[in-house]
């Protein structure tokens, strides 16, 4: 079965494909210089509009300003014109100087508000009309001041207002009339300068409405190709995880069959050797059909492993946390090991403080952890060395150490020592790899946690910690109602 | 002496199996599914099953299930037998105290073999 190739293809890339943070460098690139593009599209044509309205509110009120103005000077001639007419007729009729004096200010009004308007010509009826107003008011002037030359001279009084009947009345019409035009001139070009404006500002609403309807448009594009970008990308994402999720459920179902169908014939293999064992009166016989069984059980603690590090990569590995007695697992995980630590002379010990009484855990699941590390530690070593158990209650929970005078692991190894299917290269005998990683995730599933601490040439000591309880140990959860509880067979893994 | 009845497909774990137990002392019958197993019941009462899980044509459980409707056969122990991590609590659904997983070793069976003919606790079909 190649279980390394499928932790090859289906493991590293889920790890991988799993962090949703890690988005491919372009997509990020192009997201930042879209959203860049958005902000500028916006910005721009919000400017634009801006720009636009301010310009006309300006031109719309120089407008407003210069025609309104002419208007206001037009409507001055008039009653220049009509101060004029006051005056001569009061002089007429009183022959006060003052008249004089007034009729004078009032010629003098005439001519600069006539001077104003003449420096503010914008066409050629313009310019002819204020031509008709000069023209006229002058014959109207001249008219006047020579009715009132008789006044001062022979005229008799029945002569005069019969002049003025005559020579003055009509060109005062006339004048009258040539201001009116103007006037009515004047104020067409105002409301004229008021229809532009309002033009102008349909014009700039229309532009502005377009500008902003394109960057919004704009906008909904590049949103749309993002959000189309990221769909994709996510549902790129999720294909990874769901084959990956695939993959590992596919293994652990393969790996299943795999152990359904290797334990038939592994117990085959166990029942004849034992059957072979009870029946050989040869002793050579019945070690090497010994050998035979330990052998097949040896496989089966190989696909247990096997078994149990798929359930853990799954997070499905299930723990029946009871209260166990330390020192009594602790010493059943020794009696295991100890057939182990005799032909290489190792002296193993344990201890124990005096607080240490009662762990929160599955106790197979526990006897598990403790005789792979203790395993390990025989494993690695020295001749004659020591493998030391101890136990001590920190606080809240009690904390599990083995520590062995092997030659101890590299600093660059020891964030490796619990990944799965790692070896140091260290030579030595077999396993599987998969013994540390295991104690982690049955210490780990236990809400406990697990270390190392090593330097070369000086041993190792492991660490675990579990939950403390104060409750007792119920002696029903010992391993002697199933067989299958009995010792876990010694193996390396 | 017993007489004991082993279901179990695997011809070669059966045999082994079977031979252990003969040589044992015991006398026992060989099926090699459960149809064939329950044809042997009805033949014979045994005192005990030795019942693979995972069987063509008839599993074990269903085996139990079926036996569990004929009341002289519904008193008879098993043991469950199989490579599965999950058989415990198979054994419990199935409603027998007694289990064996594969590979076992030969003082195991002893183990479980004398221990189901001193109590012969009677397999009791609760599946639910």
């Amino acid at each position: 079965v190649p279980i390394g190739a499928f932790h090859q293809e289906g493991l590293t890339t889920f790890s991988r494909e799993k962090d949703p943070m890690r988005m491919p460098g372009p997509f990020m690139t192009k997201l930042a210089g879209a959203f860049l593009l958005v902000v500028v599209v916006l910005v721009g044509a919000a400017t634009v509009s801006l720009w636009q309205f301010a310009g006309l509110a300006e031109k719309g009120q120089s407008i407003a300003r210069q025609y309104t103005e002419e208007v206001v000077n037009a409507e001055r001639l008039r009653s220049a014109q009509d101060a004029q007419a006051a005056a001569g007729r009061g002089y007429l009729i009183t022959r006060h100087a003052e008249f004089l004096q007034r009729l004078q200010e009032a010629e003098d009004a005439f001519d600069q508000v006539l001077a104003a308007l003449r420096s503010r010509i914008h066409s050629e009826e313009d310019s002819a009309l204020l031509d008709a107003v000069a023209q006229t008011s002058a014959e109207y002037r001249r008219a006047g001041h020579r009715v009132l030359a008789e006044k001062g001279g022979s005229a008799t009084a029945e002569e005069i207002p019969r002049q003025f009947e005559r020579d003055v009345v009509p060109r005062r019409a006339e004048v009258t009339h040539a201001i009116d035009e103007f006037v009515v001139h004047k104020e067409k070009l105002l409301s004229t300068g008021y229809d532009e404006q309002r033009s102008l500002t349909r014009r700039a609403i229309a532009t502005s409405a377009a500008v902003l309807s394109a960057a919004v448009l704009a906008c909904a594009m590049f949103a749309w190709m993002m959000s189309r970008d990221l769909a994709s990308a996510y549902r790129r994402e999720q294909e990874a995880v769901r084959s990956a999720e695939r993959a590992l459920a596919a293994r652990q179902e393969l790996l299943g069959i795999v152990a359904h169908d290797l334990r038939s014939p592994l117990s085959a293999i166990a029942m004849k050797a034992g059957l072979l064992r009870r029946r050989a009166d040869d002793e050579n016989v019945r070690k090497q059909a010994e050998s035979i069984g330990n052998v097949a059980m040896r496989m089966d603690l190989l696909i247990k492993s096997l078994l149990d590090a798929a359930s853990i990569e799954l997070g499905k590995l299930s723990v029946s946390r009871a209260p166990c007695d330390v020192d009594e697992v602790v010493h059943e995980a020794m009696d295991t090991l100890g057939s182990l630590a005799t032909p290489k002379s190792i002296h193993l010990d344990v201890r124990a403080s005096e607080a240490v009484t009662v762990v929160l855990a599955d106790r197979q699941r526990l006897l598990q952890v403790l005789t792979n590390l203790v395993g390990n530690a025989i494993k690695f070593a020295l001749e004659g060395g020591d493998v030391t158990i101890a136990t001590e209650r920190i606080g809240a929970e009690i904390r599990f150490s083995v520590s062995d005078t092997g030659p101890g692991i590299a600093s660059e190894d020891l964030p490796h020592v619990f990944d799965r299917f790692w070896k140091a290269e260290r030579g030595g005998r077999k396993g599987s790899g998969l013994g540390l990683y295991i104690a982690k995730g049955i210490v780990e599933a236990h809400g406990g946690r697990i270390w190392v601490d090593s330097q070369l040439g000086q041993g190792a000591k492991f660490y675990f910690t579990l939950a403390a309880t104060e409750e007792r140990p119920s002696h029903g959860e010992k391993p002697a109602n199933g067989p299958s509880g009995s010792h876990p067979p010694v193996v390396h893994v | 002496m017993a007489e004991l009845l082993v279901v179990e497909d695997d011809t070669d774990a059966g045999d082994a199996l079977a031979e252990a137990l003969r040589f044992e002392g015991h006398e026992v019958r060989l099926a090699f599914d459960g149809e064939q197993g329950f044809r042997f019941l009805e033949e014979r009462r045994p005192d005990a099953i030795l019942l693979d899980v995972e069987m063509p044509i008839l599993d074990g459980p269903a085996l139990v299930n079926r036996m569990s409707r004929h009341p002289h056969l519904a008193a008879v122990p098993v043991v469950l037998i199989s490579g599965s991590p999950e058989l415990r609590r198979l054994a419990e659904r199935v409603g027998t105290p007694y289990f064996l997983p594969k590979p076992y070793r030969y003082e195991q069976l002893l183990r479980i073999l004398e221990r189901v003919l001193r109590e012969r606790i009677p397999v009791c079909w609760s599946a639910r």
